[in-house]
């Protein structure tokens, strides 16, 4: 009986230790990219800056404007330009709005690159053969269940623009392709959305991700 | 008898005090334990350490709708003492000489609007506040009545004494957000070019020039319009992918670093504040006060200026828990030397109409308000010149500052107004003292004027959220220096 119990305090903590060792890493927008709503200060650290954590490694930094829109232009692979169309039209709305610090500490203006974003993302979609159908292989027509891989892939290919090739050859690619997988289930599921849509949530995720959050 | 006997080693090494010896089965059991924590316990404790490295779990503000409008109103420069409200300290100790300092008319014309609320009921200034918005059903009595009624005033007397160039950029402008919650998430900032407090730096906002409907709603839209293009829940849904595979990449880039998750917070939090834009109505429904009828019942909205019209309805925004705050700045208030009718009245007056449209809006949303108002400085007046300025319309009479010099800030004061929509306004304290001219002394415990910047938010946060100080704003003010004292610096 000593023995048994022994064995399942070992289980229950191996369970503990286990479940906290991979996923507690992951919890930073947690693999279903819930977030909880609370206070972004709860943790008064978050903000402040605490040095290196890693020996060797400097600090963070977020692209300011002009890097985002070179970002950008790079991600869409040249398929909208920030010259023209609705990308030129988006930049003069949000310009003076976005990023200028490279300090992420101190930086605002980051909820208009996912502006500007859409602006540049919407030129994919316009012309009798747009982008997003040459390009992608995204059937602005055919539904999303037909388009799913296609949207996947077209997620993964724009995000390789940002990663050097990494979001289809890193350990990480298997969950990027799950994020995207469950971002367009669930375009699916709520109903009533065309494909031109879902490639837009598509391509506005990795190119906000890829232009924005990845730093330098 | 005893009887005595020497032990030797071998009595030692066959002393039953000894544990048994360990059975195979215990020893494979001990195995077992050690075996599983070498692996586990590795990956427990190293989950750890990453958890803290990459900044822990991604929280936003709620996206809620908290009454309570804050807003600030910084006037680059420095006018004169005419262009503010007194403390009743003041009042009662103003004499001629003071009265001449501050550039109004003197004792006689004082009037307490609520508790440290006085102004001089003949300047520019008071003036315009008495007269309320055009339109206010009732008139500027019924104004005075079911509006004014309800304000209570506070601050800190003295640190602002950093006139003009030297006070310039020294922190004196802030934002409330994420410590008020708002469906938005953000301030809105206007025209806001100086420094801002240390503590302020990378709170969410977003920026317009001037304060129209047309450059607030742009802000808060999307180009093209949404129509075809993304809905609500697709743009939500696009920001949660963004996030996990910013997570997902984050092991590969090694973004354990400095900053790191300050992005990923402000970036991830900041998106998920967009879905509301897919409404192409949107930004005009939030800004243009012709648009909400509670407005529109208070206020002949036709006859503001676009700048009037722009603040009004984001002060109602802030007051209804779409946004966060409103943060203001007016350049040009350096205006000694400055010719009363055209300049230093009309200066005096914009100060009032955005005190009058924030109580208005307010007002309209039956919701508390905390207006912070102050400047880099003051300037000493000689006296005060009658002028004539149009109000709501009509032409009046009114004296204006006549603005000599630059004072050194030596009357300078930090102000907070609060507004109670259920009735007197809270009781508030004035720190600091003012001697016979009129000239301000800093309170020992205010250590500066960053310290009283910080107090001035604490007490508009504490007032908008029922008497409770978010921690979290606490404890952002204290990680760069500040509010490490609240009860000095808190006026409510």
């Amino acid at each position: 009986m000593d023995n048994f119990k022994h064995s399942i305090y070992i289980i229950v903590f191996a369970a503990l230790a286990n479940g906290c060792g991979k996923e507690t890493p992951m919890r930073l927008m947690s693999s279903t990219g819930e977030v909880s709503q609370s206070s972004t200060f709860d943790n008064p650290n978050i903000g402040a800056g605490g040095g290196a954590k890693v020996a060797g490694l400097g600090a963070f930094s977020v692209p300011t404007r002009d890097a985002i829109v070179a970002r950008l232009e790079i991600g869409l692979e040249n398929n909208a330009k920030s010259g023209s169309g609705n990308f030129a039209r988006a930049l003069t709305q949000v310009k003076s709005n976005l990023p200028k610090q490279t300090d992420p500490t101190k930086v605002t203006g980051l909820d208009q690159v996912q502006l500007l974003v859409y602006g540049a993302c919407s030129d994919l979609t316009t012309g009798n053969t747009p982008s997003m159908k040459s390009k992608y292989n995204v059937d602005p027509v055919a539904t999303i269940a037909t388009n799913q891989t296609a949207l996947i892939n077209a997620g993964v290919k724009m995000l390789d623009k940002y990663v050097a090739g990494l979001a289809t050859e890193s350990n990480a690619a298997a969950t990027i392709r799950t994020a995207l997988n469950t971002l367009t289930a669930e375009l699916i599921a709520s109903g009533n959305t065309t494909s031109t849509i879902a490639f837009m949530a598509v391509c506005i995720a990795v190119n906000t991700a890829g232009s924005s959050m990845m730093g330098f | 008898m005893i009887y005595k006997s020497k032990k030797n080693w071998k009595d030692l090494v066959d002393g039953k005090s000894h544990e048994p010896a360990l059975s195979r089965r215990q020893f494979l059991k001990a195995g077992i334990a050690t075996g599983s924590m070498s692996v586990l316990m590795s990956n427990f404790v190293a989950a750890q350490f990453a958890s803290k490295a990459m900044g822990a779990e991604l929280n936003c503000p709620a996206p809620i709708l908290p009454p309570g409008a804050i807003a600030q109103l910084f006037s680059e420069g420095g006018p004169t003492m005419g262009a503010r409200f007194f403390s009743e300290q003041q009042a009662s100790l103003m004499n001629a000489g003071m009265a001449a300092n501050y550039g109004i008319t003197g004792q006689a014309n004082l009037l307490k609007l609520g508790p440290n609320m006085v102004i001089d009921k003949t300047s520019a200034f008071g003036f315009t506040i008495l007269q309320g918005p055009p339109g206010y059903p009732g008139g500027a009595a019924a104004w005075q009545t079911n509006v004014l009624s309800k304000i209570s005033g506070g601050g800190h007397l003295g640190p602002f004494n950093a006139d003009d160039g030297a006070g310039s950029d020294s922190g004196l402008l802030a934002g409330v957000s994420p410590f008020k919650s708002s469906q938005m998430g953000k301030d809105l900032k206007v025209n806001v070019s100086n420094k801002l407090a240390t503590w302020a730096e990378g709170l969410p906002s977003s920026s317009v020039a001037s304060s129209t409907p047309a450059n607030l709603a742009g802000t808060f839209s999307l180009t093209p319009a949404a129509n075809g293009l993304i809905n609500s829940n697709a743009l939500s849904l696009s920001t949660k992918a963004a996030n996990s595979i910013t997570q997902a990449l984050s092991s590969v880039f090694g973004t354990n670093r400095k900053g790191a998750d300050s992005l990923m917070t402000s970036a991830g939090c900041a998106f998920y504040g967009n879905s509301v834009l897919a409404d192409p109505n949107y930004g005009t429904t939030l800004f243009n006060p012709a648009n909400i009828a509670a407005l529109t019942s208070k206020v002949n909205v036709g006859n503001l200026s676009q700048g009037e019209q722009g603040q009004l309805s984001a002060f109602y925004q802030s007051a209804k828990g779409v946004a966060g705050g409103v943060i203001m700045q007016l350049n040009g208030r350096d205006y000694h030397g400055g010719d009363p009718q055209t300049d230093i009245g009309p200066k005096d007056i914009e100060e009032a109409r955005a005190i009058v449209m924030f109580l208005a809006a307010c007002d309209a949303a039956q919701s508390r308000g905390a207006f912070i108002y102050f400047s880099n400085g003051q300037a000493i007046a000689n006296g005060a010149a009658p002028i004539t300025a149009t109000i709501n319309g009509a032409t009046q009479n009114m004296n204006a500052p006549i603005a000599q010099g630059d004072a050194g800030g030596s009357y300078n004061a930090g102000l907070i107004l609060f507004y109670n929509p259920s009735g007197t306004g809270p009781s508030a304290r004035f720190t600091g003292t003012v001697d016979a001219n009129g000239n301000a002394k800093t309170d020992s415990g205010v250590a500066s004027s960053q310290e009283a910047v910080a107090g001035l938010y604490l007490s508009a946060l504490a007032w908008v959220n029922n008497g409770t100080i978010p921690q979290t704003a606490i404890a952002k003010m204290n990680s760069t220096g500040v509010a490490n004292d609240t009860s000095r610096i808190v006026v409510i």
